[in-house]
């Protein structure tokens, strides 16, 4: 992240151009000290606490150099970001409209990379791929706080040797474990105690391979790249939404039709929903005495349905009556059921089964489960055992057949996917990935029946036929340490979106070419979670959700034009439409 | 450029919610104060047992005589972290936490010397 701070000079000229009477598009040029041109530079505007519209607006330079903020661009201040170089001194207006942002190259990306840069040069992939998978799960690594404890440990002669320094991982690991068991912990009611207070699993594996790591002071970081081609256009526009502490956004969606987009709050009991236009925000708190804690949303034809972080229900909120609808899950005497995901189509809307059934992976059961919203009857179906990977399956993601016949869930926590037959009630399809730590996050499936997988362990993406019964391919992610954390299928350019927890990128993946490209986001700790596309502007939707308390990363909804004209070049095209309307009983 | 007008203001709404602040509820169910509960100090020390770090009681029976200068350096301790003095490995830095507050929490800690 650039460090040179506000660039006053910018808001000094919109004002200028304001008091005139006028508002002026702020566009300019990125150039290093020699007057070349910077291309693909992030140029963030971000508003006055007074100014309306999105909270930091982000547009990208062209071959030129030149960058454009939409007419409406409200008063704000201005940052240029590029890897491998750095912003020298604040915005220079050269006219009434223009101004001059300039950089310098600068070899340590410190500054400018992800945490996932800090990760590059591991020599083992499975030591990569068990730090992805102990530790960015709640938060990116290393984050800076991580950094300054290993500066801390390369200044301290207590720790100078491997054995001492891996001591002090040691201790951090059982810290963190502690705060994974408070913050996790809520949905059981754990209180920790001398007991349990350190029983997030042995520290030791991942305290070795930190020491290996993140060895002197991580001060450095070189030879850093983005891995595949920047996809941004000129026309490419990021807008980020904040939303007043206290909050902790998950999932954030966008509702058809509208110029809004809702953000769960797994802290609490409500949803936000977020003009886009203003920037205003406004909550929706879920009526009764329980705390749920909506985390996944899945947007419907009848409403927004969410999955709480506390075990039990499921529940839908319509924009429209501005009302929430709960269905309890628990069966008496049973055990709680953890929902994860809800199952959704290749538009990314719920979907129910031929019976009109809406069906859930539940994460506390490593069951798939059902819910008759008309009827209120819900059941569930265990999983079977995987052989040799039995326990901490954590079944995650869930998806449906195009036919709305089988569910696909996976299985995070030992590698694995599968299918369920929703009529014969019976699992089909079980695949494990070669590595149990692999670790398949959340998936979706196109219009054609391939289930893309996003590997959050092994840092690729799983393309896997579900009507030939075959994997396509599993593909390399540009950066291995990205933390791959959900796929979208988008059903407007036929493309795969990958968004990542530990890089602060989206991958595009194109199933016809098998291209990657990278659409960079302008902010650091972009702990990502899935990206939703809303079908009639092509946008999208995904959220910064650093959710653990006292995690330092953002908290908000992005709204990210990719600036590549979709909408337009599908409208051209006839389109593909799935079923989403639940059909009568068979 | 575009004409329009200046006085477009529409203020983002603030909210008058309770603050999330469930993991400050295990430190508090520790005896924790409620600052030092808040800092979440429970993750590496408790009152009367060793966690990763030494007990409070421990501190405030070593520094507890030292008056207002174990204060000063309790509280930049807490800030800055470090090791030294009660094994090999240094504390983590709580940069995050204020002057203010970490003096506030290295006086809580040093009056338990005067309770115990």
């Amino acid at each position: 992240m650039n460090s040179t701070g506000a660039i006053r000079a910018a808001a000094m000229v919109m004002g200028l151009t304001c008091a005139a009477g006028t508002w002026a598009a702020t566009h300019g040029r990125v150039t290093d000290l020699n007057g070349a041109p910077l291309a693909q530079a992030m140029v963030t505007l971000t508003k006055s606490p007074s100014a309306a519209g999105a909270t930091a607006t982000t547009v990208f330079t062209s071959g030129a150099g030149e960058f454009n903020f939409p007419a409406n661009a409200p008063l704000g201040t201005l940052r240029v970001r590029l890897l491998n170089y750095r912003q020298i001194g604040n915005a220079v207006p050269v006219g009434p409209e223009t101004l001059i942002l300039l950089m310098s190259p600068e070899a340590n990306q410190a500054g400018t990379a992800p945490a996932s840069a800090y990760l590059k040069d591991l020599k083992d992939p499975a030591h990569r791929e068990a730090l992805v998978m102990a530790c960015v799960a709640c938060h990116q690594l290393p984050a800076p706080e991580v950094r300054a404890y290993a500066k801390l440990l390369d200044d301290t002669p207590s720790t100078q040797s491997a054995a001492a320094r891996e001591l002090a991982w040691t201790a951090v690991v059982k810290q963190m474990n502690y705060i994974s068991n408070v913050e996790f912990g809520r949905a059981g009611n754990l209180v920790p105690s001398g007991d349990n207070v350190y029983s997030g699993g042995d520290p030791a594996p991942t305290a070795k391979v930190l020491t290996e790591a993140l060895h002197g002071p991580l001060l450095e970081v070189r030879g850093y790249s983005y891995g595949a081609p920047l996809i941004v256009t000129p026309r490419t526009i990021i807008r980020e939404f904040e939303v007043a502490a206290p909050n902790a956004v998950r999932e954030a969606v966008p509702f058809e039709g509208t110029n809004f987009l809702y953000a769960a709050d797994v802290s609490s009991n409500r949803l936000f929903r977020i003009d886009t236009r203003s920037g205003a925000v406004r909550d929706y708190p879920i009526p009764g005495k329980d705390l749920w804690g909506p985390h996944t949303l899945v947007p419907g034809a009848d409403g927004i349905w969410a999955s709480p972080f506390f075990p039990g229900a499921l529940m839908r909120f319509d924009p429209r009556s501005e009302q929430w609808k709960l269905w309890r899950l628990n069966p008496p005497g049973g055990p709680p059921v953890g929902l994860h995901d809800i199952s959704f189509d290749a538009n990314h809307e719920l979907v129910t089964d031929h019976q009109g059934r809406i069906w859930f992976s539940d994460i506390v059961n490593n069951a798939v489960g059902w819910l008759d919203p008309k009827s209120g009857k819900t059941g569930e179906f265990k999983i079977p055992p995987v052989a040799g990977r039995s326990g901490g399956e954590q079944v995650y993601g869930l998806a449906m057949s195009p036919d709305r016949t089988h569910v696909w869930y996976c299985q995070l926590g030992i590698g694995s996917f599968g299918s369920f037959n929703t009529e014969t009630l019976k699992f089909e399809t079980h695949v494990e990935f070669k590595s149990p730590t692999a670790g398949p996050r959340r998936m979706s499936m196109s219009d054609d029946g391939i289930l893309y997988l996003a590997l959050y362990g092994a840092g690729q993406l799983a393309a896997y036929d579900t009507k030939a019964g075959r994997m396509l391919g599993i593909y390399d992610l540009p950066d291995r340490a990205s933390a791959p954390y959900a796929t979208t299928w988008d059903p407007v350019r036929r493309v795969v979106w990958i968004s990542t927890s530990n890089a602060d990128v989206i991958y595009r993946f194109d199933p016809k070419t098998r291209a990657l490209g990278v659409l960079p986001l302008p902010r650091e700790r972009g702990f990502l979670r899935m990206v939703h596309v809303d079908r009639r502007s092509g946008a999208l939707v995904t959220s910064y959700a650093n959710i653990v308390e006292h995690v330092r990363g953002p908290r908000m909804a992005l709204l990210i034009d990719p600036g590549d004209d979709a909408v337009k070049a599908a409208s051209a095209a006839p389109t593909v439409h799935t079923t989403q309307v639940a059909q009568a009983p068979r | 450029m575009k004409s329009a007008s200046c006085s477009l203001f529409i203020p983002v709404l603030l909210f008058a919610l309770p603050a999330a602040g469930f993991a400050a509820d295990a430190g508090l169910r520790q005896g924790l104060s409620p600052l030092a509960a808040r800092q979440h100090c429970d993750e590496c020390h408790a009152l009367k047992e060793a966690r990763i770090g030494p007990p409070f009681m421990a501190v405030a029976a070593r520094y507890g005589a030292d008056g207002d200068a174990a204060v000063n350096r309790l509280a930049l301790k807490i800030i800055n972290g470090g090791g030294g003095n009660w094994g090999t490995i240094p504390m983590v830095p709580n940069e995050r936490i204020s002057l203010e507050d970490a003096r506030a929490i290295a006086r809580w800690i040093l009056a338990l010397g005067h309770n115990g």
